[in-house]
Formats: C-alpha cells, structure tokens, sequence
C-alpha cells in the first residue's frame, strides 16, 4: 500500500509538472467565463457609459444605481438561462478534457499536445457515459436528501424554537455535500479505472471502482479531503487576501484581476493534483499485487516522477 | 345561559373605585371616549377566550345617538366569506391562512345597557366599505334610547371567541397567544366637520386585507385569568396578580389614553427587563434567542432616543418587546399601544439588521398609530409613511456608519432608505398616496402607504433643512396628538411652520401620481479659437441661459461670443477656449427644482439651480477648460427621484468601475464553471 500522503505530493507534483495541461484547462475556463459575462458586462457599459456613476461605483458599491441599471438595461437579460446554458456546455467540454488529462498521466510521459487531444476523443464517448450516470447518482442523492429532510420534519415536529430546524437544515447541507464529493471521487476513480485498463463498459467500470473505492474506504476517503481541505485553505488564502483589497482605483481592479486569477490557477492546479494523486493511488496500491514491499512502491512513484519531468524537459 | 348577572349599580361601583385608585398621568392626555374594563379567561386547550367588558362610553359629540357600532375584528377569519378572507385569499405578507383548523372568530353572547335593557337580539351585522353581505367584522346595535350629545353611556358586554392558528397579527402557535383585536371594540363616532365627515357619523371598517385600524382613546382597565405557568405581556403596567385556587392567576393590567390593548402570553418566555430614562422596556424572548435580545433592547433604545427628540416626548413607563415563537410569523412585526412585536431568528448575524429594523418600525408607530392615531383605514401613510420615515432615519444614524444600514454583510450594502427607494420607484406611477386602504392591490399599497411618503419626508426634510424639519414634525406632534389628524392637518402644520406654501407639493407628491424623474440629458464641450473675453470672471457662474421649453432643440452651434455683451470684453485672438453646454430634462410631470452640479477639467466646480418647470434646461458655459462632469442633484436630496442613474453625465467615463464589477462577475462565472465539473 502506498501511505495517502504520498499519493497526496505526487499529485500535486504531477500536476505541477504538467503545466501546459494546467494552463490549456485554466485557459479554456478563462475563455467560457468570459463568453458568459459578456451580456452581464454589456449592460454595465451600455448602462454606465457617460456616466459619473461608473466612477462612483468605483469608489463605492451603490445599491439603487445597480436597481436603476437592471431595470433599465437587464431587460431581456436571464441570469438563470446564462448560467444552465453555459454549465451544460462547460460540462461537456469538461468531460471531453478528462480524456486527455487522463491520457497524459497514464503515459507517463509528460505533456504532448497531440497525444492530449487524442486522449481527449479516445474517451468522450466512454466519458460521457460515465457523465450521465454520475449525474443520475447526483440526482438519486438528492432524492435521499428529500427522504432525509421528511425524517427530519418529523423528528422537529412541535419544536419550541428554530434552534432543531436550523442544526438539520445545516446537517442536511453537510450531508448533501458530502454525497456529491463521494460520488465525484467514486467517479474519478471510474475514470481513471477505464483509462488504464482501456474498459469500455460504463457501468462495469462503475462496479469496480465502487469495489475498489470500498475496500480501502479510508484510505481513498481520506486522499481525496485531503485535497479537499487544500481547496478550502486556499479558499481562506484568496479570502483573506481580497478582504485586504480596497478596489477603488484602476490599478487596483488591476491587482484584483491578478489575485483572482492566480486563485483560478491555483484551484485549476489543485483540479489536477485531484487526478494525479488518485492515479498514482490507483496504480500503486493495487493489493492484489504479491511480493510488492514499501521501498518497491516508493521507487515507482520515483521512478514515474523521474520520466514525467525528463519527458517534459526532452519534448 | 346567563343566570348570574353582577348587579349593574355594584359594576359601577367597582369602575369608579378602580379607577380611582389606579392613575398613570395626574392629567388626561386624551379625550377618553372609550374607555373598558375587561376580565377575560383564557383556555389555552382550546383557544378559547371568554370575556366580560364594560364599556364606558362618552357622546363627545354635539348629536343625539341612535345605534352604536362595533368592530368584532376575529371574525375577518371565520369563514373564507369574510372581507378580508376574500380580500387576501388566505395570504398575509409571507403568511397562509391554516384553512384546515386555523380558523377563528368571536360571539357577542350577551349586550346590555345600564339601565339593564338587553340588546343581545338587536345586533346587526353591516359592511360599510362594499357589498360583502356576509362579512361579520362590523356590528350595529340601534339603541332603545338616545345617548344625548356629551353623555356617558355604560355597557356590559359578554363575548367568547375562537384564537385563530397565528396569522395576520394575531393568534397562537402551540402556547404562545398573541392576543390583538380580541375584544368587540367600538367605532369611531365623527360629527359634521370632524376630519372627513359631512355628516355625523360612525366610522367603522370592515376587517381588510390592506389596512388596520382606527379607534378612539380611553382607560383600559384589563383583567387576563390564565394558567400560572404562562408569562404574559400586555398594553400598559401590570398593577395586581392574584393566584386562584383553580391552578390559575388573574392579572390586572392598566394603561391610559391609549386606543387599543394587546397581550401575549407563553410559558417559554424569558424576561429581559431594560430600562431608558423615565421607560421600562421588557423584552418578552423565545429561549433560544435569548442571546440575541441585547440587540433589539438597544434598537428599541435607539428609536426611544431618537423619536423622543424628534417628534416629542413618549408619555408612557412602559414598552413591552414581544418575541413571537417560531413558526408564528404571522404576530411579528405589529404595533399596540405600548406593546410591539419583534421577529427574529436564532443566528441572524449582526451584518443583518432586519430585527433592529422591525423593533424601530413598531416603535416609532406608537408615535403616529399610537399617539398621533391617525384613521390607518383611510390615510394610511399618515401612519405607515411616517413611521417607514422614522425607522430610516433611526437605521441610518445609528447603524450607517458601517455602509448599509440595513444590509451589511460580505460586501453588500443597501441602506434602509435604499431598499424602501426600490419599492416607490418600482410602483412610482401606480397609485395616489391619500386613498382607501383596501382599494389598492398588493404592491400597490405598499408603495403608496409605506415608500413613497417616507421618501417624500426625507426629500422634505433636504428642503426645508434639518432644523426646520424638525420643528415642522415636533409642532406636527404637539398639535395633534391623541387628535386623529388628517392629511390635511399635516399640510397645513408643514406651510405654517415651514413658513412657506406647499400645496403645489403635496398636490403632486400626496394626490397624484406624477414621477419625479430629473436627468442630465446631453453635455458637450466644443473647441473654440480666437475672440475670447479674455477679462471674463472665470469664478463667476455665468450660465449662458439659452432656452428652454417642451422639445428638446438642436444643440447650438453658433459662435460663442454672439451672446456676450462686447463692451465687458477684450478681445484676444490666438486663445483657445471651450464651448462647454449642459443640457437638463425634465422627464416625469413631477416638478420639483433641483441642484445641478458641474466640473470643469481644472478644477473649477459650479452650482446652478434650476426651479425645474420647464421640459428642459440649456446651461452654457465658455472656458479654457474642458467640461469633465455635469450632476443634478450632487448631493441626493431629491429622494423622491426614481431613476438616478441618469443624473450624472461625464465626458469621460471611467472604465476602471465598469472592469470593477464585470470583474467580479467573471470571477463568479468562472468558479461556477469549475464548480460544475464536480458533477462530470
Ligand atoms: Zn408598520
């Protein structure tokens, strides 16, 4: 068995070590968000344009101004339709890119823009199987949730004060959030499964990542927050970081662009560093495998470093 | 059946002697016209009261009376046939009526008069305000004899009635009871001349959706028999508790010249106790928000400060906070006479002032409900409008600094006047403000009676300045409290003490539906060579007056030194200068003058006046600087201005403001997208 912690920094090397794949995911990101904002972003030049109001909501957020422009200028404009129309699409792109991420870390090999997008179209088809029953545990998840939510009411039922309601509402969204992240780690898993057996069977490969991910519960559990608490300190470094900025100038809305930036970088890196840890998990923690020592498994994480980053430099 | 009946000579007895050893202001403070003694019991099993009242009623009028009227206000949810029931469909602000077992309503079992007549079978149920037949929230009771005109009249009165399930301000939840339009309470008896009337003439509503209540003073004298366990709260001092041998305690409340009695009564309340200057504030609080209660102890503080120094003095000891349980949202939120009711939640951060909000707004109401008592059916603004007013500018002096004073967390500001601005501006060309309450719709009467008027007293007060202002309100107060005033007397209290005639406002702001919409619609600043007045005062504000009229013209191209008077200038031939021209327009029908603002690009900062009649307003100016920014009403004063995004013009706009927010919402888009990957 390979200890999570290393699994843990050979993801977060890994994914470092393949910064083209970071910066073409980070840009492709980059590109759909701001293809999104444009209506949003259109209405605030058309709305403000030879106005001082631009330069007053500058120094200051003003709440009967931005009512003003909505209704002026929002006409026509759905945030909701922007924001299922554009998640669904990203989606799928997202689900067309796994393939290549997937592909680059299973060579082993370093970056190759080709062999990434060859990746890319070897597995979309398989993906997005995979996609489509991830979204339907999603939805049998939320179906839980409402099965919950009535043993909650029940349980509340004639209670004196808000207090029991509050503690299950915080509960239930705890519990909710908790199912999606176990089923994006059960599916991470399936992908990475299909991708280094080359399976085609959506739901078979399903199976044995459920297998694989039970039997050593505590341990993919545990590999898997352990990113996701870096996600969240990161979250709390960018938080901390933008409480301190007073946007209020053009240079500063400059530095702002720049902080918020770099966190999307740093969480495109972390998106990464998800793939590349549970990878090598995968790959060297197979138990099945007999005669395999601690010093063995350390040698092939080192070993698979060692050809990422000569690849890299090579090519 | 009733076989036991308190001799009638020993009830007067017992009120005389009552009333002589309870005082609370050595004065009256009001004309006391309605004036009870009350016992009720309650059964909390089965939501029951049972009540005896003995009304004493004075005819202050200069006519003979030949019936009575009554509110019997429970009945509104008897049945779905009721006004209100057909008003509302069952819905009261984010509220929904319980059609399955919340239903209530109240019995009149027995009315008798002094002399022992009964007049039980007399009763009559009436709808003063429309057709609906079958509506039972007004009584009348023709009199077998007159009361002649500045008699007392005496009447004993038995009722039971049905609690409601909380809804629409009253009722319980489980065994919190907040117990408001409880008791068969008499109208309103206006002679010729009095406020509207033209005739003598009762003045009674049916129970609706959209509005509450009008009643005259009195002496309320209440005597609440319930269960030991329950801690009540009530209009008014507690004077006297007795424990029966029943398992029950009667307690004896007492309060003067007010024009209504509320109480609340729960096992669960904790009691906070507070006190502010010469006022015992008691906070009746759920447990679990006990933690919280510091915070509406000081919003009721804060409105005491500042009402007290605003409008006049507040005359009561007291002021009872009450907390209403959860899931009885329908009690939060309502004004009595002494007694308030909060809303509030376990958890709600300090960024979120909407509990201080709700404890100032039912507050500053025992001002203009409470002491000023206006009819809320018929002009509710003078209420509602004043009272939105208050709780504004109490938000904005004691919660402002931080930003939003309402609204104040993770970056997101909006101030009490701003959320207020939303709903008049949404609604601004809808409704007139002085109209029947139950004759607007839904959104309607919130705009009318609640945002407008408090954004026409804020605009006021920018008119006529802070001192001045203050003096028209205090004088306003000490005029016409305990009065009933009308809109009238409020306009006539604004031109007298304001020294000036404001019919032309208030015949716009009150009694139409005109938008105040100014904006600046063009500026421009042309280069120009030679022929400048080189000796021209560049600190004096000479705006070049083009015209003004009903269509906008074509901006003027013609050269600039025409219109000057050549005898003042020298002339210079190799100066540059700038043509610069402002253009205001006037686009609602609401006229009103206002402020203009602008900036020249060295610095130079000019202010003009504008009296705002005309469609539009042409401002020339010719400089050697450029024309930076031209701003109608710089310094927001004008709130009753529904758009002001259009009060500003720049020649240059500043794109960092816009990159500042389509930033943001970049961000946001961007970590959605990545966000959306978790379901891949
Ligand atoms: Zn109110």
């Amino acid at each position: 068995m390979i200890p999570i912690t290393d699994a843990y920094k050979a993801g977060l090397r890994s994914a470092w070590n393949h910064r083209p794949l970071l910066f073409t995911i980070y840009l492709i990101n980059f590109v759909l968000a701001y293809f999104a904002v444009i209506p949003l972003s259109m209405m605030l030049s058309k709305g403000l344009a030879n106005t001082t109001a631009a330069a007053e909501l500058l120094r200051s957020w003003d709440y009967t101004l931005f009512v003003s422009l909505i209704r002026e200028y929002g006409k026509g404009l759905s945030l909701g339709r922007i924001l299922l129309t554009f998640s669904l699409f990203y989606l799928v792109i997202n689900t067309f890119l796994a393939g290549g991420i997937m592909q680059t870390f299973i060579r082993e090999e370093g970056f190759n823009r080709r062999e990434f997008w060859a990746g890319c179209a070897d597995f979309f088809h398989r993906y997005l199987k995979l996609m489509l029953f991830s979204l339907s545990f999603v939805f049998i998840a939320l179906i839980f949730m409402i099965f919950i939510d009535g043993i909650f009411d029940w349980l509340a039922e004639g209670a004196v004060t808000e207090r029991l309601h509050v503690v299950f509402t915080f509960i239930e969204i705890g519990v909710f959030i908790f199912l999606i992240l176990m089923i994006n780690m059960l599916f991470d898993y399936a992908k990475i499964i299909m991708a280094v057996n080359d399976f085609y069977g959506a739901w078979s490969t399903i199976k044995i990542a459920m297998m694989f991910v039970v039997m050593s519960m505590r341990k993919t559990a545990g590999l898997y927050f352990l990113f996701f608490i870096t996600g969240l300190l990161l979250l709390a470094v960018y938080w901390f970081l933008e409480s301190r900025l007073q946007v209020s100038s053009a240079f500063t809305v400059l530095v702002f662009f720049v902080l918020t930036q770099l966190y999307m970088l740093a969480k495109t890196w972390l998106r990464l560093s998800f793939f590349g840890g549970q990878y090598v998990y995968y790959r060297y923690s197979n138990t099945a495998m007999p005669g395999l020592t601690q010093e063995m498994l350390d040698q092939a994480v080192a070993d698979y470093e060692n050809r990422v980053s000569e690849n890299r430099k090579s090519g | 059946m009733h076989k036991l009946h308190l001799v009638v000579v020993f009830i007067f007895a017992s009120i005389v002697s009552v009333f002589a050893q309870k005082m609370m202001f050595e004065q009256p403070l009001s004309p006391r016209i309605a004036n009870y003694e009350i016992h009720v019991k309650l059964d909390p099993e089965e939501k029951m009261l049972y009540g005896k009242e003995i009304l004493n009623w004075k005819n202050d009028s200069g006519d003979s009376i030949e019936e009575l009227q009554f509110h019997l206000y429970l009945n509104a949810f008897k049945n779905e046939r009721s006004t209100f029931m057909r008003e509302s469909g069952g819905r009261h602000r984010i509220d929904r009526m319980d059609r399955k077992n919340g239903w209530g309503w109240t019995d009149i079992t027995s009315f008798k008069m002094e002399d022992g007549t009964d007049l039980t079978d007399a009763i009559e149920f009436i709808h003063p305000d429309n057709d609906d037949s079958l509506d039972q929230t007004v009584i009348r009771i023709p009199l077998a004899q007159r009361i002649l005109p500045g008699r007392t009249s005496v009447m004993e009165i038995e009722w039971e009635a049905k609690l409601p399930k909380s809804f629409a301000r009253t009722g319980y939840k489980d065994d919190f009871f907040m117990i408001g339009q409880w008791f068969p309470k008499i109208g309103v008896y206006e002679e010729a001349g009095e406020r509207y009337a033209t005739n003598g003439q009762w003045n009674t509503h049916q129970f609706h959706s959209n509005s509450e209540f009008f009643a005259d003073f009195g002496v309320y004298d209440v005597y609440i028999t319930l269960p030991r366990e329950f801690v009540v709260g009530a209009t008014g001092v507690l004077v006297d508790e007795q424990q029966n041998d029943d398992g029950t305690k009667t307690m004896n409340f007492y309060c003067e010249d007010v024009h209504d009695f509320a109480w609340a009564a729960d096992p669960h309340f904790e009691i906070v106790e507070a006190q502010w200057k010469h006022v015992k504030i008691t906070y009746l609080v759920q447990p679990a928000r006990r933690a919280n209660a510091w915070r509406q102890i000081q919003a009721a503080k804060n409105a005491l400060e500042y009402c007290q120094d605003r409008f006049g003095e507040y005359p009561y000891p007291t002021l009872t906070i009450v907390d209403p349980k959860y899931g009885a949202t329908g009690a939060a939120g309502m004004e009595y006479p002494t007694l308030i009711t909060a809303g509030m939640y376990w958890l709600v951060p300090e960024g979120i002032r909407l509990p201080e909000e709700i404890v100032v707004h039912e507050f500053a109401h025992n001002y203009f409900y409470g002491i000023i008592a206006s009819n809320e059916f018929e002009e509710a603004w003078l209420d509602e409008g004043m009272t939105t007013y208050a709780t504004i500018k109490v938000l904005e002096k004691y919660y402002g600094s931080g930003g939003g004073s309402l609204i104040n967390l993770f970056g997101l500001n909006i101030a009490g006047w701003q959320f207020e601005w939303r709903g008049y501006s949404a609604y601004a060309d809808r409704d007139i403000v002085v109209k029947n309450a139950w004759e607007y719709d839904r959104g309607g009467y919130g705009a009318a009676s609640y945002n407008k008027p408090a954004m026409m007293l804020l605009t006021l007060e920018n008119y006529f300045g802070v001192e001045k202002w203050k003096m028209i309100m205090r004088s306003y107060y000490d005029r016409f409290r305990y009065k009933h005033p009308t809109s009238r007397d409020f306009i006539q209290t604004v031109n007298k003490v304001g020294g000036e005639d404001m019919n032309w406002f208030f015949g716009q702001a009150l009694y139409s539906t005109a938008v105040l919409d100014y904006a600046v619609d063009k500026i421009s600043s042309k280069r120009k060579s030679s022929r400048f007045p080189v000796e021209n005062d560049t600190t004096k504000t000479d705006s070049g007056f083009v015209g003004s009229g009903d269509s906008l013209p074509e901006l003027s191209t013609a050269d600039s030194g025409d219109g000057h008077d050549s005898s003042e200038m020298q002339i210079s031939t190799d100066r540059i200068f700038y043509e610069n021209k402002v253009i205001l327009e006037r686009l609602g029908e609401f006229i009103f003058p206002v402020e203009l603002k602008v900036e020249f690009n060295g610095g130079e900062v000019v202010r003009e006046q504008w009296d705002g009649k005309d469609r539009y307003k042409i401002f020339l100016y010719e400089r050697e600087s450029r024309l930076k920014s031209a701003q109608i009403d710089p310094d927001r004063k004008v709130y009753l201005d529904v758009d002001f995004l259009n009060n500003w013009k720049t020649l240059k706009t500043s794109k960092a403001g816009i990159f500042k927010y389509s930033l943001r919402w970049f961000f946001w888009m961007q970590n959605l997208l990545q966000l959306v990957t978790v379901f891949s």
